[in-house]
């Protein structure tokens, strides 16, 4: 019993990181119509900075995220000009940015191993310790101040979407590009803004992971993050902002299991097929229309 | 106005006006490079271009072709060099009878995930064949049963009679293999696309409604692409671990996926010289770079990136804007071919 309240526990603060990190990739799904296979990237990306903010600069670790976050948003900015905009809109966009995005994948998995070395990285502990909670629970200080941030942010991402300017210009954006356009927005700083704000978020939710001990700071971490994301953002469907929360809690509960029972390698196979069950019986995922792409 | 019989076929069959007869010299060069150079690691690398260029084919057939996002393509390159392995290793087999099984093993793994992936569109297939991809590297790496050899992989095996492929007469039987294999993949893959299936795959890809209301059987068709892709890139897998004598998870590697990628975006989708012009120039210049081993992959990635935003079509793509300006000396080689 202990176990299983144990697992459940974990399972719903790792489901919280994954709603952060889901919640960049469905924003640029919905936002852009793209699928950023760079996300894990940004995740990895996000980790060894701040890794180096901690370690090289002697920054305190919740200093060192606020940077972090502020850093990575600026490079995900920059994916506008460099790749985004030569490509949106010009026939096969949709699987061009995706090759476009893997290649940029694998070219900051190769810059992070060219200054950090291929070694993994770590990040120094925020507080240790922590307490017997009910039912034999143990609750260590470090995961729960991890739950606290990620629950946070969501709560700040959902004002920011729900009642800023901005945050409507986006909704706006996503739900009819034209309309948006005859309302007077100014649709590339929209995208720009959009593409900041899930780097943002990949980046925290980077440093959120790493901060759960259960992954280590190394050039390809990314990966199981990256594929992760994905399956929350197609379970919760595609683009839709409550399904990735309910699809993020969802994962976070199966990989915790996975890990409590099963073992640790095989969670993200174990995830999968929990993911084309529940697929084979909602296609469109819990809140998305029948996505039509072909 | 009137339109000759073979105008209108050149115009409805793209290239099939074109005589391969223009083939000829290039296919001669390639048999006698390595008869003209004693380079053993110059020809291990022409055996690799030639693999290589046959699962860029395969991957341009579905993705360019077919236009479906398969991402699968490197899991059955993956699966076919080790069940390959395995069956020369533990089970005794002729190197040319676990060739065919690597082909035929990497077929089976395409209907298994096909069956998903052929209700799914889009973005689904990309989540159904890179989760089918990991999903083989996790098991080929944690299998601890002896069978696939963990990180290490398994390695120490020869197959068609070649047992040291680092001497020159090993690497030349290996080239020899490989470039029959391109030759008869690329035939048989040209017939394929110039075929009614081929033209079903198009049709399917540029307006899926129109293609099922002219009769088209889409399930039945895209099972057909998934199976082929599969089966030619796990051929090429099992000729992969034949010529290294070796297999090992990092077949299955991001870099590995990506360099793959590569060839084909540099070639050009969905045409039919991109992916193997492709794999011949990214070769050449990874090889290059090897002086600056560091920064490799950090340049080829930066040049994919910079073919997909100033080139979206590729070498191909190119090649068709030159067209005009060569349009003289083509039609002087041409009657100097045909006599």
């Amino acid at each position: 019993m202990p176990q299983f309240v144990q697992f459940v526990y974990t399972g719903l603060v790792i489901g919280a990181v994954m709603a952060t990190m889901g919640m960049g990739l469905a924003l640029v799904w919905g936002g852009l119509r793209m699928l950023n296979m760079a996300h894990g990237a940004l995740i990895m990306v996000g980790a060894y900075i701040a890794h180096y903010l901690t370690d090289s600069a002697g920054l305190p670790v919740l200093a060192a995220l606020v940077v972090t976050v502020a850093g990575v948003s600026a490079l995900g900015a920059l994916m506008y000009p460099a790749i985004i905009r030569p490509l949106i809109g010009r026939p096969g966009w949709d699987v061009n940015v995706i090759i476009a995005t893997v290649a940029l994948s694998l070219a900051l998995t190769q810059l992070m191993q060219l200054v950090f070395g291929p070694k993994s990285k770590s990040l120094p502990a925020i507080v240790t310790g922590g307490f017997t909670g009910p039912a034999g629970v143990h609750i260590a200080y470090q995961l729960l101040l991890v739950g606290v941030v990620a629950l946070a942010s969501l709560a700040g991402l959902g004002a920011f979407l729900g009642r800023s300017r901005h945050g409507i210009a986006l909704r706006a954006v996503a739900q009819n590009l034209d309309g948006a356009r005859l309302m007077g927005l100014h649709v590339g700083r929209v995208y720009v803004m959009i593409l900041a704000l899930s780097a943002g978020l990949a980046a925290l939710s980077g440093v959120l992971l790493v901060a759960t001990g259960t992954l280590f700071i190394t050039p390809t971490m990314g990966a199981v993050p990256m594929l992760q994301s994905l399956m929350i953002v197609v379970l919760g469907g595609l683009g839709s902002i409550k399904g990735t929360v309910v699809a993020a809690v969802v994962a976070g509960l199966t990989v915790s299991g996975a890990q409590t029972y099963v073992s640790t390698e095989w969670s993200l196979p174990v995830l999968f097929l929990v993911v084309v069950l529940l697929l084979l019986v909602r296609p469109s995922g819990f809140f998305g229309r029948q996505e039509r792409l072909a | 106005m009137s339109v000759s019989p073979a105008a209108r076929a050149a115009a409805i069959r793209p290239g099939a006006g074109a005589s391969p007869a223009f083939l000829l010299p290039l296919v001669v060069v390639a048999a006698a490079a390595p008869l003209v150079t004693s380079d053993a690691y110059a020809i291990g690398i022409m055996v690799l271009v030639c693999i290589f260029a046959v699962v860029a084919q395969a991957w341009n057939l579905v993705m360019g072709v077919a236009g479906i996002w398969w991402f699968g393509t490197v899991a059955a390159f993956g699966l076919g060099a080790y069940v390959n392995a395995i069956l020369i290793l533990d089970a005794g087999f002729p190197a040319l009878l676990a060739f065919i099984c690597g082909g035929l093993a990497a077929l089976v793994l395409s209907l298994v995930v096909g069956a998903p992936a052929v209700r799914m569109r889009g973005v689904y297939v990309v989540l159904v064949t890179l989760a089918m991809h990991e999903t083989l590297r996790i098991a080929l790496t944690n299998d601890d049963s002896g069978l696939t050899g963990g990180t290490f992989g398994r390695y120490g095996f020869d197959a068609f009679g070649v047992a040291d492929r680092s001497s020159l007469a090993g690497v030349r039987i290996s080239y020899y293999l490989a470039l029959l294999f391109l030759l008869a993949s690329t035939a048989f893959l040209y017939r394929v696309t110039r075929s009614t299936a081929g033209y079903a795959f198009r049709a399917l890809r540029d307006s899926e409604a129109y293609a099922v209301s002219r009769g088209i059987g889409r399930v039945h068709d895209q099972i057909l692409v998934f199976s082929l892709t599969s089966f030619f890139s796990g051929l090429a897998g099992a000729l992969y671990a034949d010529h290294l004598g070796a297999v090992s998870p990092t077949i299955l590697s991001f870099d590995q996926f990506t360099l793959l990628l590569a060839m084909i975006v540099i070639g050009g989708w969905g045409t039919f010289w991109g992916p193997i012009a492709g794999t011949a120039l990214i070769m050449y210049v990874s090889e290059r770079l090897r002086a600056v081993e560091d920064w490799r992959l950090l340049l080829l990635a930066t040049l994919m990136i910079g073919t997909i935003v100033l080139l979206p079509s590729g070498l191909s793509g190119l090649a068709t804007r030159l067209r005009p300006l060569t349009a003289g000396v083509r039609a002087r080689l041409y009657r100097w071919l045909e006599g």
